[in-house]
């Protein structure tokens, strides 16, 4: 800011100096036009020597979600970033960035429940990217800390995660003869306490009925009166062409409208001539041989072989997503969109194995992925979002709804927030809280679940969440003025400027 | 007189000075002292370090320039500076009155009555004052020090805090004055009884607990609570209801409260030490002997016996296992150890001899035995089963395994059963044969026996050695060349073999080591092999000496070695599997179903990790709550009692791990209950069991909760989305 000073203090002195030389010179012609002229002359001269104050803010004018440059950058963590809600037996993923330019090793410590959960060591003088994992135990809120240790403490800060409870899948299973497949993937859905209904056909118009965990209703026709009450369809490709046309049409609808979920277990038989299975060609591998094949689950690694004989694979093609692939990248299950539903096909026929073998921690992971790809998303009335990354104790915390409700009345923390209807998404609602108190923050309608976020006390995660804070405010300010006078390029000072100059120059030669 | 009392007057003014010199020292030294003390003790837990900061202190403020010692012409010099009647002549004062001058004796009665009229000052008083307000301060920061807790308790110490929470000791409730608990410990622990205070149990199992108690208050009733179910009412003496008595069996660990009028204490922990069985080792024979033909027909079982209390009986239990296929017969019977067992001793360490003859045993029959021992709480143990076993020479001379085996060389074993067979009529026929003879018939055996090792011998790729001198070798030796090459009516002096060079070189060399014979068999045959040549190696050894019955031993366990060889070589191949008739594809599935009724089955599971998750929604809470959030809702409560059954139920079982944590717990729904804040050392202990309790979660497919269902939306999609016709 000094520089400014000097700058306008040397050309006032400097426009005092010219226009007392101006009003002393002898000859008095056009002194009101030369006046003007020095003042626009220096005027540009400063324009052009000094920056001027909103460039500053024209830099920071940025949209606030997005990762912000800075160009002073001290030691500590750059960036962060995790989950806040996490869905039962999820994994906590804290990944983030930290600059330590300190002489000496910097300790990154995930520690919750005074327990020690992971830590990472950022040799000294360099940047490095960082990842803490942790499986949560809990059931609900829960604050972790983040602490970073060279000799001593240098920074602890909260990490806020909510666990949510495990919210069970109602699944269909549509089988074309009884396999051990089928009843290892009932049996271990069932002892979770997830609903599970299974058709069996067993002779030409026979079938055979097992109801876990749920009341017994007809299932010898599958009627659109059957299918909304589940979550995903389970079936193996011959089931599925043994279903009547009708039948699948009512199949087809409540996957490509509902948003139902159908997991096929492909043989060579697929045509793809049905809707179920038009996106997935199926090629066999030339490998007559049984072998062992190591499955791998995308994105969590490999978690275990399988014997395989002359295994059948998905070809990849436009709009299809691996799930689950073999040593040599093939992949053996994979997910293609079908309207508001999910399709997932999947060619592996003996994971059953492992259950055998003991392993179920692989049979798990596998079958969570292929069901959780899936699964129907469930419809909530309302749906609560924070504004800012960072929400801080006493300060103004834009809070979003989104609501079919025709008039939401939200309270947080038993106060009342009156919310305004955007204009050009008549079910989008804004508000403003500001939290009095650090730490969670609930939120809710009347009649509905409670949305839990964490405002952070100012201290927390500095510079991190200043930064941000910066951005919610200067989002407030784009609107204001600022913006059209920032956008004058110097060119325009250097033209007055030269103007100025050159009308005064020219004036004494005209004498 | 008035100058004898002012002079008094400086001398008392100079030791109050020290004094209080000395009382402003000693403050301030104790002070730093109890500062510094106390930080070390919130630093290393001991008050101890007081004595020497405290010693230290107060000598490096006396100590250097002496400044505690006031002298009398400190006293004059202040009483000059401070009083102007004292005209700067108080020293006058203390002089003896004859040594004065005349103008000294006049000042001297000027000034006197000056001091006399005005109180003595006091210079001390400012130093005094404060320090008595730094050690004021002093205790007031050692005090705030003792009771200022970390922000973050013990976040980085679990381990201590843990400790330090596992270490204390529940005191006596609340108007239970004293407690004696009388432990009869049962008979078959031969202890004597014992008593004692605190009301914590650790007792062997079958115990005799006999409670008193003394409350300090009259009481109307008083029970004792066991593992929250079993009541336990106590019984008052007669006409004093501060008195209580009761007696209680102890089966079960677990724990206890005290409940003093229906109001319950803590919990107080009662383990079971239970008395393990006896430990039986073997330590001879290993588990499966065979005694070969000439070793002594005995075994010398030796055996370690330890229990925790006593040992009362123990034995070996021998089954005697003769004859073979259905008429294997077993004859049972104990056999009892030398030693006395009356209850007493801990540790034996035993010997017994079985003679195999003397439990009616005969070649081919097996000896099964077992040791078992008694405590003297009646438990009974047992060890492995050990197997002796008598071989039946008689059974390796029998031809019918030979006959049904792909043998490989049958004359072999039948030369060494040949062996066998003269030894033993050389040794019936040993009276009737004359000395010479009968020599000479053990040294032709001992010849057949080297004969019979070196055609082994070749299969290792030893030396093939053509039979020195002796040309009924030679014989032997053609004889086995014409099997072995199925050339029948080769002979030596064959014509056909005039010209045949290879069999002149042969006849006339002496071959080393055929490198192709030594490849036939794999090392494992090669190591018995070598064991049958060691074996018959001494069987030549002893019939060359003319000791036949030495020899037989030796001959009988290459011949078990060598039929233990030919087994092995034996191949097990399946039966094939039958031809089924093929399949109809048209016939099939066209039957009449109509009478075939449908399987419907239904199962409800009981989940298996219900509990866990109220664990984990407990934890949740303990967490809110050591972060210094308010716990009000009834939910919350309800999911910590809930947390609290799980652990008393784990506490029953074992109560040395889970009790305190228990106990934490309770005391947080306590403080709950009463809208009170809990001790955040009970919530860390709670949390932290109840986190250990926690298995790490695993990964289930969920529903998504995400989209609101909103119209427009939904419309916008169905615009987008154009259903394909199938």
């Amino acid at each position: 800011m000094g520089g400014h000073y000097i700058a306008i203090a040397a050309c006032v002195v400097l426009l005092a100096f010219l226009c007392r030389k101006e009003t002393r010179r002898p000859n008095k012609a056009r002194l009101w036009a030369r006046l003007p002229a020095t003042v626009i002359a220096v005027a540009g001269l400063l324009f052009l020597m000094a920056p001027f104050p909103w460039r500053r803010q024209v830099s920071a004018t940025g949209n606030g979600t997005g990762p912000t440059k800075t160009s002073v950058r001290p030691s500590g963590v750059q960036a962060i970033y995790w989950q806040q809600q996490l869905n039962a037996g999820a994994m906590l993923h804290l990944q983030g960035r930290y600059r330590n330019s300190a002489a000496t090793p910097v300790k990154l410590l995930l520690t919750g429940f005074n327990e020690r959960l992971d830590s990472v060591i950022i040799p000294p003088g360099q940047q490095q990217s960082f990842e803490l994992k942790t499986r949560p135990r809990h059931i609900g809120r829960a604050v972790y800390t983040f602490t970073v240790l060279a000799k001593d403490t240098l920074a602890m800060e909260p990490v806020p995660v909510e666990v949510r409870p495990l919210r069970s899948l109602k699944v269909l299973m549509l089988a074309a003869s009884p396999d051990f497949e089928h009843k290892f993937l009932a049996r271990w859905l069932a002892a979770q306490g997830y609903v599970v209904a299974i058709r069996t056909a067993i002779s030409r118009d026979k079938y055979s009925y097992t109801y876990l965990d749920t009341a017994r209703f007809p299932l010898q026709r599958i009627t659109a009166a059957i299918l909304p009450a589940f979550d995903v369809v389970v079936a193996d490709a011959a089931a599925l062409a043994a279903l009547s046309s009708s039948e699948r049409a009512t199949l087809q609808a409540q996957v490509a409208e509902k948003g139902l979920g159908l997991v096929i277990k492909a043989d060579s038989s697929m045509m793809r001539r049905r809707f179920y299975d038009r996106p997935f060609i199926l090629s066999a591998a030339g490998n007559r041989e049984a072998h062992p094949q190591s499955i791998t689950v995308l994105p969590a690694g490999t978690v275990g072989t399988l014997p395989a004989v002359q295994p059948l694979y998905v070809r990849s093609a436009p709009g299809l997503q691996p799930l689950v692939q073999d040593g040599a990248q093939h992949w053996l299950a994979a997910t293609a969109l079908h309207g508001a539903g999910r399709l997932v096909c999947t060619t592996l026929g003996n994971t059953y194995a492992w259950v055998l073998a003991g392993r179920e921690e692989a049979y798990q992971s596998v079958w969570s992925l292929l069901l959780q790809s899936a699964a129907r998303v469930r419809q909530q009335a309302a749906q609560w979002h924070i504004g800012t990354a960072w929400p801080q104790v006493r300060r103004p915390v834009p809070v979003s709804l989104q609501t079919s409700l025709p008039q939401p009345a939200a309270v947080v923390n038993t106060a009342r927030v009156s919310l305004s209807q955007g204009a050009m998404l008549p079910f989008q609602w804004q508000g403003v809280y500001w939290p009095l108190q650090a730490g969670w923050q609930a939120t809710a309608l009347p009649a509905g679940d409670t949305c839990w976020w964490y405002a952070y006390a100012e201290k927390d995660w500095q510079p991190l969440s200043a930064r941000a804070q910066k951005q919610v405010q200067h989002r407030g300010m784009a609107a204001t003025a600022s913006e059209s006078r920032a956008a004058i390029p110097r060119i325009w000072f250097f033209i007055m400027f030269l103007l100025g100059a050159v009308f005064l120059w020219v004036e004494e030669k005209l004498v | 007189m008035v100058e004898q009392q002012a002079a008094h007057m400086i001398h008392t003014l100079r030791r109050q000075w020290q004094h209080a010199m000395l009382v402003t020292r000693l403050l301030i030294a104790l002070g730093v002292a109890l500062v510094a003390g106390v930080l070390l003790y919130r630093v290393q837990g001991s008050l101890w370090w007081m004595l020497p900061i405290g010693a230290g202190s107060l000598l490096a403020l006396l100590l250097p320039r002496r400044a505690w010692r006031i002298r009398l012409a400190d006293a004059v010099r202040y009483l000059n500076t401070t009083i102007p009647a004292m005209e700067e002549s108080s020293g006058l004062l203390l002089k003896p009155p004859h040594s004065l001058g005349l103008l000294e004796q006049l000042q001297v009665r000027r000034i006197a009555p000056v001091l006399q009229e005005m109180s003595l000052p006091r210079p001390y008083r400012r130093q005094l004052r404060t320090a008595a307000w730094f050690f004021v301060g002093a205790v007031a920061v050692s005090i705030a020090l003792l009771q200022w807790r970390p922000p973050f308790p013990a976040r980085y110490a679990p381990g201590r805090q843990g400790t330090e929470q596992a270490g204390r000791r529940p005191s006596l409730p609340p108007a239970i004055a004293a407690a004696t608990i009388t432990i009869t410990p049962p008979a078959y622990t031969r202890k004597t009884p014992r008593s004692q205070q605190p009301l914590d149990l650790e007792v062997e199992e079958g115990a005799h607990l006999h409670w008193q108690l003394r409350t300090s208050r009259p009481l109307r009733s008083l029970q004792l609570l066991l593992n929250d179910s079993v009541r336990l009412p106590l019984q008052a003496n007669a006409g004093d209801s501060t008195q209580w008595s009761g007696a209680y069996t102890v089966h079960r660990p677990g724990f206890y409260q005290v409940l003093l009028e229906g109001q319950a204490s803590e919990l107080y922990k009662l383990a079971v030490l239970k008395d393990r069985p006896p430990l039986i080792t073997v330590q001879s024979p290993p588990s499966y002997t065979v005694i070969d033909y000439g070793q002594p027909q005995q075994v010398t079982v030796k055996v370690r016996l330890a229990d925790d209390y006593g040992i009362t009986a123990a034995g070996i239990q021998a089954t005697v296992a003769s004859g073979s296929g259905e008429a294997v017969k077993f004859k049972e019977q104990p056999l009892p150890f030398a030693a006395a067992f009356n209850g007493t001793r801990t540790q034996y360490a035993l010997e017994k001899t079985i003679r195999l003859p003397v439990l009616g045993m005969q070649p081919g029959s097996e000896l099964y035995f077992y040791v078992q021992a008694q405590d003297n709480h009646g438990q009974h143990s047992r060890s492995g089963v050990y197997m002796v076993v008598l071989p039946d020479t008689a059974q390796l001379m029998e031809l019918e395994g030979l006959a049904n085996s792909v043998t490989v060389k049958p004359e072999y074993f039948r030369s060494q059963r040949q062996i066998i067979i003269e030894t033993e009529q050389l040794i019936r026929a040993r009276d009737t044969l004359p000395e010479k003879t009968f020599k000479n018939r053990g040294n032709e055996l001992g010849i057949d026996q080297r004969l019979l090792r070196l055609r082994y011998g070749r299969f290792l790729g030893e030396e093939s050695e053509t039979n020195i001198g002796d040309d009924r070798a030679e014989a032997e030796e053609e004889h086995d060349h014409d099997h072995d090459h199925d050339h029948a009516a080769e002979t030596a002096g064959d014509a056909r073999d005039f010209n045949n060079a290879d069999k002149i070189i042969e006849q006339f060399s002496h071959r080393h080591d055929i490198a192709e014979d030594a490849t036939f068999f794999d090392p494992e045959t090669k190591r018995r092999l070598k064991a049958v040549l060691t074996e018959m190696w001494n069987a030549e050894l002893h019939l060359r000496t003319f000791r036949p019955q030495e020899a037989l031993p030796y001959e009988y366990k290459a011949l078990r070695l060598l039929k233990d060889l030919q087994q092995r070589s034996r191949a097990y191949v399946a039966k094939t599997s039958i031809k089924t008739a093929p399949l109809k594809p048209e016939k099939r599935l066209s039957g009449e179903l109509g009478k075939i009724i449908v399987p419907v089955a239904q199962h409800s599971y009981v989940q298996a990790s219900a509990h866990l998750q109220q664990l984990g929604y407990a934890l949740s809470v303990l967490e809110t709550l050591q972060n210094g959030g308010a716990v009000t809702d009834p939910v919350s409560l309800q999911v910590l009692q809930q947390a609290a059954q799980q652990l008393s139920a784990r506490a029953t079982d074992a109560p040395a791990r889970y009790l305190s944590s228990l106990q934490a717990l309770r005391r947080v729904l306590a403080a709950l209950q009463q809208q009170e804040a809990p001790l955040p050392a009970d919530i860390t202990t709670a949390a932290q069991t109840i986190y250990s309790l926690l298995p790490p979660p695993e990964p289930w497919p969920q529903a998504d909760g995400r989209d609101t269902g909103i119209h427009l939306s939904q419309q916008y999609f169905m615009n987008l989305y154009q259903s394909p016709k199938e």
